[in-house]
């Protein structure tokens, strides 16, 4: 059931991804998602191999739903946002698009442990709520870079 | 049940370390034909496949390898895969500069993936790999193929927005 699930979830975050209107360039976007991936990929090795914070499945079909999340779902998910986040938008509008992205990371957290895909041991949905905003927080600070090195580009010429 | 292969500082270590720091030098001083965010792009392609291998491949329920000296995840482990940047922006690097076109491009991956192939064979000889839980290295040929097709792809996909 987890793995249709997380393929199709992950299927219809590309679709979104691919038609929305996006502030950042393919190669801004490519850059930011293969940080994301690494990071992302790394954080959950470190919870549920070193610091057994998390547990993840032993069953290797349900595996690939992990694979799907910190490699797909995830990384779309917050350049999805991201890129609805820098567009120009009032301070409410940006409370609203980040509350939202915060709700979808719960949900999505939620189906992962719902499925038994996950396990939290020393873990929690509010640890993981942090960390996924820390995630966000990380793109943002990096697409400044990316939008401070364009308006001098751009002001160069 | 974590597996110690060995617990000293040797060939395995001095091969990362040496190459991680030869290889960001040579990306240093060659001459840029990128600019900065495509070389950034091309460079983190290489960390951003290695690692989703080895957080796939190499833990369990898989867990087909380890590398480097136990099948924990060290830090040295992290340093084996920041080593694959270098690696995938000289291999577009190569492919720009030499103008490869055409049936070039199945020429160039055919000796692009056996060169990386024989640099595996090196890495599983010095004890880089420990190919002792089912993986072979003869699994190692299509991926890299594919890894590579799928960086020239992102090379073309690239220049085409750009």
């Amino acid at each position: 059931m987890g793995l249709p699930f997380s393929l199709a979830i992950t299927l219809i975050l590309a679709q979104v991804f691919y038609y929305q209107k996006k502030r950042l360039s393919f190669l801004q976007n490519t850059i930011l998602f293969m940080i994301l991936t690494i990071l992302i990929s790394n954080f959950l090795t470190i919870t549920t191999l070193e610091m057994k914070w998390i547990k993840s499945t032993d069953d290797p079909f349900l595996f690939i739903v992990i694979s799907l999340y910190r490699d797909g779902i995830l990384p779309i998910l917050i350049l999805i946002f991201i890129n609805y986040f820098v567009t120009p938008n009032s301070a409410i509008n940006k409370i609203l698009i980040f509350s939202l992205f915060l709700i979808c990371c719960l949900g999505i957290d939620s189906l992962l442990i719902f499925f038994g895909v996950l396990t939290y041991i020393n873990w929690n949905l509010f640890l993981s709520l942090l960390v996924n905003s820390a995630y966000f927080f990380i793109t943002l600070s990096l697409v400044k870079i990316f939008l401070q090195k364009e308006h001098l580009h751009d002001n160069s010429l | 049940m974590i597996t110690v292969y060995e617990r000293s500082f040797d060939w395995n270590e001095w091969f990362v370390l040496l190459g991680l720091f030869t290889l960001h030098i040579l990306v240093w001083i060659t001459p840029k034909i990128f600019d900065l965010l495509r070389g950034i792009a091309y460079y983190l392609y290489g960390i951003t496949i290695i690692t989703f291998f080895d957080h796939t491949l190499s833990v369990r329920p898989w867990d087909l390898y380890d590398v480097n000296d136990s099948s924990k995840y060290q830090f040295i482990d992290f340093l084996t895969y920041v080593m694959n940047g270098p690696i995938s922006y000289f291999f577009i690097y190569v492919y720009v500069r030499f103008k490869i076109r055409g049936f070039g491009n199945l020429a160039y991956l055919l000796f692009a993936s056996s060169f990386a192939v024989l640099v595996e064979y090196t890495g599983v000889q010095i004890g880089l790999y420990h190919y002792v839980k089912g993986y072979q290295i003869v699994w190692s040929f299509p991926i890299y193929f594919m890894m590579q097709t799928l960086e020239i792809i992102l090379h073309h996909l690239l220049l085409r927005k750009k």
